[in-house]
């Protein structure tokens, strides 16, 4: 057993235990380093938000003389003005600007990744049990999800079915889950007793 | 005229977005990518603006001066403010920068998600109790998935590990499918109204 000499492993180690403590009760020690946590995350985030800035407006502005870029640089400027009553109505506009760009992110990438692929993968040819069951579950499921006629008849049996095939997919979706989380703590644990401690290799 | 032309930026943008996806033209895509670009730029000024809002919450807590907070919500600004200043300064590639991140950052994230694993497993113990098809269906499902991920579910039954490959190649797949198709129209649908205003709460509450 040989106790680490490090500091950077001694605050990691004191860390990972103030925050496993909450899982006892809450404690000092867990909202102080819940807190230390939170500001290091958000002062990273600060980071990599001025890195976009340098690298994305004040370098090309300054090196290559595209000025065009000082409009992202007013609007986000514009978002500061949420502090004034009088001239808040401003921070609309980035935010618009926002708005537009993810969601018009998300409605293509939705098309491409979660319709289309995803029927795409489901025309599967019926020659195995395998394939008939992906078929059915998906029609099933989606049969569920169909709100505009009252669910009576052969139609509440399908979609009773389709829910039963999410309820699979809930425990299966639960089990990977618990067991990635749980891979996570025993690598927290591994930390703790191999390069805190030393008492296993 | 104050909530309308916000609308029609959105709405410009992100029928840019969408139609420089499907139609092959070099403007098109030219603007979309400098707009994705100008947003990246906004998003960044948008991070100094939930810093000012943390530090100010955090400042209204040492104010009001009630128990240990002044300590937690001090140590929150000053861990945030150390950590930015030092990263614009020296770099986030800096040798003290790192040893914090290693330090603070990386065991700290890594335990918080491993410690949701419990707050899971207390939920599930609610969710789990067999009361109907439903629940046990879940409750089997999870349970033959967690089994073949550990080396006891093997020693119990040799084919576990294929059951639980079956159970999510087959009938989870489908399920997902089926989820990611309706989830995806339902976005869709959602995006839409967003872009055409009838969906307007990002402006606020003000009608002005």
């Amino acid at each position: 057993m040989q106790i680490s000499t490090d500091l950077g492993v001694w605050i990691a180690a004191i860390a990972t235990i103030g925050i496993i403590s909450f899982a006892f009760k809450d404690n000092p020690l867990y909202r102080l380093v819940e807190n230390v946590y939170v500001g290091v995350s958000a002062g990273h985030a600060i980071v990599l938000g001025w890195i976009n800035i340098r690298d994305k407006a004040i370098e090309p502005m300054i090196q290559k003389g595209d000025w065009s870029l000082l409009v992202p640089v007013i609007l986000g400027v514009l978002l500061y003005t949420r502090y004034s009553k009088k001239l808040s109505w401003l921070s609309r506009f980035p935010l618009a600007l926002l708005v537009g760009i993810g969601t018009g992110l998300a409605i293509r990438g939705t098309i491409g990744s979660q319709i289309v692929s995803q029927i795409n993968g489901t025309l599967l040819p019926l020659n195995s049990a395998n394939n008939i069951l992906i078929v059915l579950g998906t029609l099933g499921v989606l049969t569920y999800f169909f709100f505009s006629v009252e669910h009576r008849g052969a139609l509440k049996s399908v979609s009773t079915f389709g829910r039963y095939v999410m309820m699979v997919s809930f425990g299966a979706a639960f089990g990977s889950t618990v067991m990635g989380r749980m891979a996570l703590f025993i690598g927290r644990l591994q930390f703790l007793y191999s390069n805190w401690l030393g008492i296993i290799k | 005229m104050k909530r309308e032309l916000p609308i029609a930026v959105a709405f410009v943008v992100g029928v840019l977005m969408i139609v420089s996806f499907f139609f092959t033209s070099k403007p098109l895509s030219n603007a979309a990518e400098i707009v994705q670009d100008w947003g990246v730029i906004v998003s960044a000024f948008a991070l100094g603006l939930a810093s000012v809002n943390l530090i100010q919450i955090h400042a209204k807590k040492i104010a009001r001066g009630k128990g240990l907070d002044w300590l937690y919500s001090g140590s929150l600004i000053v861990s945030m403010i150390g950590m930015a200043l030092l990263g614009i300064i020296k770099g986030p590639t800096h040798k003290t920068y790192q040893f914090w991140f290693d330090a603070l950052f990386v065991p700290g994230q890594a335990t918080v998600y491993a410690m949701t694993g419990f707050f899971i497993a207390s939920a599930a113990y609610r969710a789990f109790r067999v009361r109907n098809v439903d629940a046990a269906i879940l409750l089997v499902s999870a349970a033959i998935l967690m089994l073949a991920n550990v080396p006891i579910g093997e020693r119990l039954w040799s084919q576990l590990p294929a059951v639980g490959d079956w159970l999510m190649d087959v009938p989870n797949l489908a399920g997902q499918r089926g989820m990611l198709i309706g989830a995806g129209i339902g976005g869709i649908a959602s995006g839409l109204r967003v872009l055409l205003g009838i969906e307007r709460s990002y402006l606020g509450g003000s009608s002005s």
